[in-house]
């Protein structure tokens, strides 16, 4: 089920041994509200519906009912040269389970204080390169301490 | 300070002022004009809520007012040129667990059994029951065990699904047949009733109190000047409905009401809560057309709906697109939408509609069959305006479905005999046969003109421009020039990203012109009219004389 190239066997050094499958999928935050027996995924864009079916099913016994999928678009961007290049697109599927079924959004980091301090600080020196940037603004790209 | 003439001659001063009193008039205040206590315009709330509430509420007065029901249809339209962004339901595409979204967006409440009304024709069911049974077995043997079906017509493509409806299709007129000529001494009024076949249902409503998609919900949090804190407040979300009922029959009286609209169930049922997008159904938003048509056009004569006849053929599909534990819920839910769709449309030709609110109830009796399973149920439409805030709290009433689960009429066909054959089914077969249909005691067109219908009306240019424009409207055809759409190298290149400045800008979107969607009816080019046929005809410029003065002097 990979078309991915090994690195050649060697004795005594298994740790490179890594079976990397063409299907994946990975659970999501859901980009809108869903109803508590949905859930949301990116998958591997080779993968149809009735796969990512297959794969919920058979590996983690779930009840799955229904499954819709699109492609969604990579980002595009201009790159400093002027030229637009564009990330790589993804298949985004919606699972609806059971009725009965609930399944909430783990939050990973929990209620972590540390977590939020940092955010806090890099905010701060945002904040403080935006206001020195604003000082120079009129001789761009001269260092801050260039007084002249 | 005086202003003095300086005139040598008294004549003539004597003529200037006689001239000037001739234009100066005298300022005299009537009595009338003043009352003895002073009344000011109403203060109206100038928030933002308020203002939209109002706007909302004169376009459903504008509705309501006008005076023939094709106005009234066409209007519903007016704001959208290429049709309103709705909501498509499809009498036979039920998501999984649609019923709490259909009972919200109907503001239908479900009863899991028949009305107390069919009671009172229960003596006469009793009595006619045997003859119509003995005939019954005889039809069902003839059409699922002695007749081979012709399944599939040439160009359908065969599933089981189709398959099954055929055979409901050939079954349900037979049955209808039989009951109706078994019953007909028995209810009078059956003789009169109308039948369609396959007739074209569509509904269109708006349901207000659903949340922001994500695009609204970005444009709104732009605007954070006027719409702080607001990004989230509730939308109202254009839905039509597509059917094709089996069979349908309709009465110039309408059925009784099966219960009091002010009371009971009509203003204390539940209705479950949703605001949620519909699209998490598996529900699609397409541009369509709100068209209203009951299986039949405005002005024929018998245009009350007595009993519909729908098959249950798209189960079977249902069984492995998604799954057949919840079928009980999907017959629900195709009753109270197809009951709530006809009661719905044919409240719009009595000059009702989706805004504007019912003076009285309107109900009808609907059944599902394949020939062996039967679910009954009778709908009673209370309210028909959910638009805004009208599908929450602020609407005092609900409107009832009573929906039965679905139940086998035999248990088998075995040696040419039906065996296991359900007396109490027939039974209530029957009693939907036997309630009679009564003479309204209520104006049952109260916002209606005299002239009811356009084709009525003797102004022949507005009769001529509303009945071409109904017409057309109601075909939903396609518009001839198809929507402006931006491509998608459009997007990337033009839009997201200003690679092509010096390209000539002629698009909607580059000359900041409103969104295709966007555009109302009324605004189209007027058809080309070559200059000879012009009424009247334009003239040239060359050799014309200045323009005179109108005033003589």
């Amino acid at each position: 089920m990979s078309t991915r190239i090994y690195p050649a066997f060697k004795s005594g050094n298994p740790k490179l041994r890594v079976f990397l499958p063409d299907f994946w999928m990975k659970l999501v935050k859901p980009s809108h509200t869903l109803l508590p027996n949905q859930v949301q995924f990116v998958v591997s864009s080779q993968m149809t519906k009735l796969d990512v079916k297959q794969y919920l099913e058979k590996i983690y016994n779930l009840p799955v009912i229904h499954v819709s999928t699109y492609n969604r678009m990579g980002k595009t961007k201009t790159a400093p040269n002027r030229y637009v290049t564009k990330e790589q697109d993804e298949k985004i599927a919606f699972v609806t389970l059971e009725k009965d079924q609930k399944f909430t959004f783990p939050e990973i980091y929990g209620n972590n204080d540390i977590l939020k301090e940092q955010d806090k600080a890099m905010k701060q020196t945002k904040e403080m390169y935006a206001q020195k940037t604003k000082v120079n603004i009129s001789k761009q790209g001269v260092p801050t301490w260039f007084s002249h | 300070m005086a202003f003095k003439l300086s005139v040598a001659n008294e004549a003539t001063k004597k003529t200037l002022i006689s001239q000037s009193r001739r234009i100066s008039s005298y300022f005299q205040p009537s009595e009338s004009e003043y009352v003895s206590k002073a009344v000011y315009p109403p203060i109206l709330d100038l928030s933002r809520e308020a203002r939209k509430e109002r706007k909302i509420e004169t376009i459903a007065q504008n509705i309501t007012k006008l005076g023939t029901v094709e106005e009234k249809l066409v209007e519903l339209n007016a704001p959208k040129y290429y049709g309103w962004w709705s909501l498509n339901l499809n009498e036979r595409a039920i998501s999984y667990n649609a019923l709490p979204f259909t009972q919200f967006s109907t503001r239908t409440c479900l009863v899991n059994e028949l009305p107390s009304i069919y009671n009172d024709v229960e003596a006469i069911a009793l009595k006619s029951l045997p003859a119509v049974k003995d005939k019954l077995k005889d039809l069902i043997l003839q059409e699922f065990e002695y007749v081979t079906q012709r399944t599939n017509r040439r160009g359908e493509t065969k599933t089981t699904a189709t398959e099954e409806d055929r055979c409901s299709r050939n079954f349900i007129p037979l049955l209808n047949r039989l009951l109706v000529n078994q019953l007909s001494l028995q209810n009078e009024d059956l003789k009169t009733t109308e039948i369609d076949c396959n007739p074209r249902l569509e509904a269109f409503w708006s349901c207000g109190g659903i949340e922001p998609d994500k695009i609204l919900r970005k444009v709104r949090e732009k605007n954070e000047k006027f719409l702080k804190g607001k990004v989230d407040d509730p939308i109202d979300r254009p839905i039509q409905y597509y059917g094709t009922p089996c069979l349908s029959m309709r009465h110039n009286k309408p059925l009784p009401q099966l219960l009091d609209r002010n009371s009971g169930l009509s203003v204390e049922g539940t209705v479950p809560s949703w605001n949620l997008d519909p699209r998490v159904m598996g529900y699609k938003y397409k541009h369509c057309r709100a068209t209203n048509v009951p299986g039949f056009w405005p002005g024929t004569e018998n245009q009350h709906g007595y009993m519909s006849i729908l098959t249950r053929g798209y189960l079977k599909q249902r069984e492995y697109q998604l799954t057949a534990s919840d079928n009980q819920d999907a017959l629900h839910v195709q009753a109270i939408l197809h009951s709530f769709a006809w009661t719905l449309s044919q409240a719009c030709y009595l000059g009702f509609g989706p805004y504007t609110e019912l003076t009285y109830p309107i109900s009808t009796q609907t059944i599902i069959t394949d020939g062996q399973n039967y679910s009954l149920s009778a709908y009673q439409l209370n309210t028909c305006a959910l638009y805004d805030k009208h599908s929450g709290p602020a609407n005092p009433f609900r409107n009832v479905c009573y929906s039965t689960n679905e139940m086998k009429l035999y248990d088998i066909i075995e040696n040419g005999e039906v065996k296991g054959f359900n007396d109490d089914l027939l039974k209530s077969l029957i009693k939907f046969y036997l309630i009679k249909p009564v003479e309204p005691q209520v104006n049952m067109r109260p916002y209606l003109s005299p002239e009811l219908y356009i084709s009525n009306v003797s102004d022949t240019e507005r009769r001529k421009k509303v009945e071409e424009g109904f017409k057309h409207l109601f075909s939903n055809r396609p518009r001839h020039i198809l929507k402006e759409e931006i491509y998608h190298w459009e997007k990337i290149y033009k839009i997201d990203h200003d690679t092509r400045p010096m390209e000539k800008k002629k698009r909607f979107f580059d000359i900041g012109g409103k969104a295709p969607g966007m555009k109302r009816m009324d605004e189209f080019n007027p058809r080309y009219v070559p200059k000879h046929m012009r009424n009247p005809p334009k003239k040239s410029r060359r050799g014309r004389l200045p323009v005179q003065p109108s005033i003589k002097l």
